[in-house]
Order: C-alpha cells, then structure tokens, then sequence
C-alpha cells in the first residue's frame, strides 16, 4: 500500500502544482514544470512496475552488488515497500528537491518520506483495511440484517464497478470511467472504507486531469489488489458485531 | 393520522436501501424507484407528498424530474435533491429548476429525515 500512497501523494501534489501555475508563474513556465512533473511521473510509474527479473538480468556486477546491498538494508529497515520505490525516492529528492524547495511543499513530501525511510507510518495508514462497522450499525438502527443487506449490496457494487472499469479502460472512455467511479464513490464513503475510496477519488481525478490509460490501470489494479482486504475486514467486522 | 407518501428516487441500491429503511422507520409512506423511467411511470397515476432524488439517474436524471414536476406535472411539492460532493454546479441548476433543498452524499440518514420533515412543515 505504501507505493499507492506515494503515487497518491504524486498525484495531489501535481494538482497542486497546477493550482500554483497559473496562480504565479508564467505560462511558459508552468508548462515547462507540468511537463518535468510528468516526466518524473512517467518514470517514476516505469520503475514501480519494474519487474524484478529486469534487476536480476543486469551484466553490471558492481551494479548488482549495489542493488543487492541496497535492497538487504532498505528491507531491513522496512519490509513492505520494493527497491523500485525505494530507488524512485532517492531519485525525487535528487531531480525534483530544488523544484518543491521553489514550490514550498518540500517540507510535508520530506516528512513523509522520511516516515518511509524509516519505516514508520501514521496509525491511518497502518489501519488501511480496519473497518468500523458500529456506526453503520446505529445508521441501521441495530438491526443486524439490513447491515447485512448493505454489506452484500456493497460487494456487488464493488465486483460491478470493476468489471465496468476494466471494460471502460481498454476502451479507454475516461468519462465512464469517471462515471462509474462515481456512482461507486459514495457507497464506498458510505461503508467506510477508506482505502477504496481513495483510490476511486484519484480515479476520477485522472480520468478528468491527465487521461493516462497508464496510471488509471495501475489505479485500478490497486482497487482490484484491495477489494479483497476490505471484504475480509467487513465481514470480520461483521463476526465481531455478531458475536458481541 | 395518514402517512406522508415520499418518493425515493435513488439508483444506488446501497445508498436507497439504508434511506427506504430509515425513512418507513420515521413513519413515511415510502416508494422506492431506481430510475427515470420508473419514476416518470409512478407520477403519471401518485402524486407524492414530497421527492427525494438523486441528480445523477439513468434514463431521466434529477434535473429532468424537477423540470418535469414543476413545468408539465405543475406541482410544487418539495423536492429534495441528492448529490455528490463537487457536484455543486448542478445544485444551482436545480435550485434554478425549483429544487426546495439538497443534501450531499454520503447521506446522513438522520440528517435527510431532519430535512424533509421540515420541508413538510413548511407546507
């Protein structure tokens, strides 16, 4: 998840960047800046997909005895996030420091980033898939099996929107992308579930801001790879309001 | 007392579900429609005592059944319009139209029962 986050936070701050282009800077340099943050972007979404195979066919023996300590201390100190992600941020502190620096938004990218190094996470973060099913409780009245009732039709909201989201990509008709998205939006806000709903809010931020089958498919495949997670949680959070 | 017949016009079956539940239980007469069509088949033979509507809808969207309530049906029962967040453009539009009041999703259902039981008053 913590890959997603750093695409999520990527994908705030090149809206932010857009707010403050055409707030203080002149044309020609807002475009120059939009086009170097997509380029980083671009790049930045090649290494995360970035097999690790490509790493291991590397005939550079120094090379890869560089990658291999690297990716020895990196998982040590944090487990879950990949050398590709890791290699990603030094290359942003590297080419794009002096950029956010200008913009003033290094300190909050420096401090989260610095929450990756170091493995540490903020709670939020940490409880992605943890979901409190008591509040939706009192919105049912206690009754136990209308919550059961909006749980199923949670689900086949979710599995429907992926099938439509696939479809819509290969197609790539960004604006029912954007529909289906939201319609999803609000049972997902509704249910509580966080960590889908974020990923559908960047969904429709790209389908409106950049139009990139790229990213868009790794939004998805996000939303795919969590979907799971949020269903075990929901129906662990239903065994547990059953039994209390 | 008779009850007051709501028409829910809702085509997220999540969302429609929770306010269906939360509104009989506040002692409305309530008809649930999924979409424009349905809702158009309804009002040709009831004439609810108040609307509560999605703007986003298949076939006929929230806009289209306020101009339709308001123009051709020439009834100015409240209508309550449901929309998302940043959809703010098409509140104004539907205030424009003769919307009475909105409510943003998620939708608190306490939050709706509050307003159309003053919307009700009003009247």
């Amino acid at each position: 998840m913590k890959t997603k986050n750093l695409l999520f936070q990527l994908s705030d701050l090149e809206s932010h960047l857009n707010n403050f282009s055409s707030e203080k800077l002149t044309t020609d340099e807002a475009f120059h800046l939009k086009i170097s943050f997509q380029h980083f972007k671009k790049n930045l979404l090649e290494m995360v997909f970035l097999s690790r195979e490509s790493n291991n066919d590397s005939s550079n023996d120094s090379q890869e005895k560089k990658s291999i300590a690297r990716t020895n201390e990196f998982e040590t100190a944090y487990p879950e996030i990949d050398l590709q992600t890791y290699e990603a941020i030094v290359e942003h502190h590297k080419s794009y420091g002096n950029v956010l620096k200008d913009l003033e938004i290094d300190a909050a990218m420096d401090e989260k980033d610095f929450l990756i190094f170091k493995g540490k996470t903020n709670d939020k973060q940490n409880s992605d898939t943890q979901i409190d099913l008591s509040i939706i409780l009192e919105e049912c009245m206690g009754e136990m099996g209308l919550l059961r009732e909006l749980i199923t039709l949670f689900i086949g909201n979710a599995l429907e929107f992926m099938g439509a989201a696939k479809i819509h990509l290969q197609s790539e008709d960004f604006e029912q992308l954007d529909f289906a998205a939201h319609k999803i939006k609000a049972g997902l806000a509704m249910m509580r579930t966080d960590g889908l709903h974020d990923i559908v809010v960047q969904i429709q931020k790209g389908c409106k801001i950049d139009q990139d089958p790229k990213h868009l498919e790794f939004l998805c495949k996000c939303f795919n790879e969590e979907f799971p997670k949020v269903k075990k949680s929901l129906d662990s959070a239903y065994v547990e309001l059953t039994n209390n | 007392m008779t009850k007051k017949r709501l028409l829910l016009a809702e085509d997220d079956e999540l969302l429609a579900s929770l306010l269906n539940f939360r509104l009989k239980k506040g002692g409305y007469d309530v008809s649930h429609r999924a979409n424009g069509k349905e809702v158009k088949e309804y009002l040709a033979g009831t004439m609810p005592d108040i609307i509560v509507s999605d703007i986003m809808m298949p076939y006929f969207s929230g806009m289209e059944l306020i101009a339709y309530v308001r123009k051709e049906l020439n009834s100015q029962i409240p209508i309550i319009i449901i929309s998302s967040a940043g959809n703010e453009e098409n509140v104004l539009n539907a205030f424009e139209l003769g919307a009475n009041d909105f409510i943003s999703k998620p939708v608190s259902p306490s939050e709706l029962l509050v307003r159309v039981a003053r919307e009700l008053n009003k009247n």
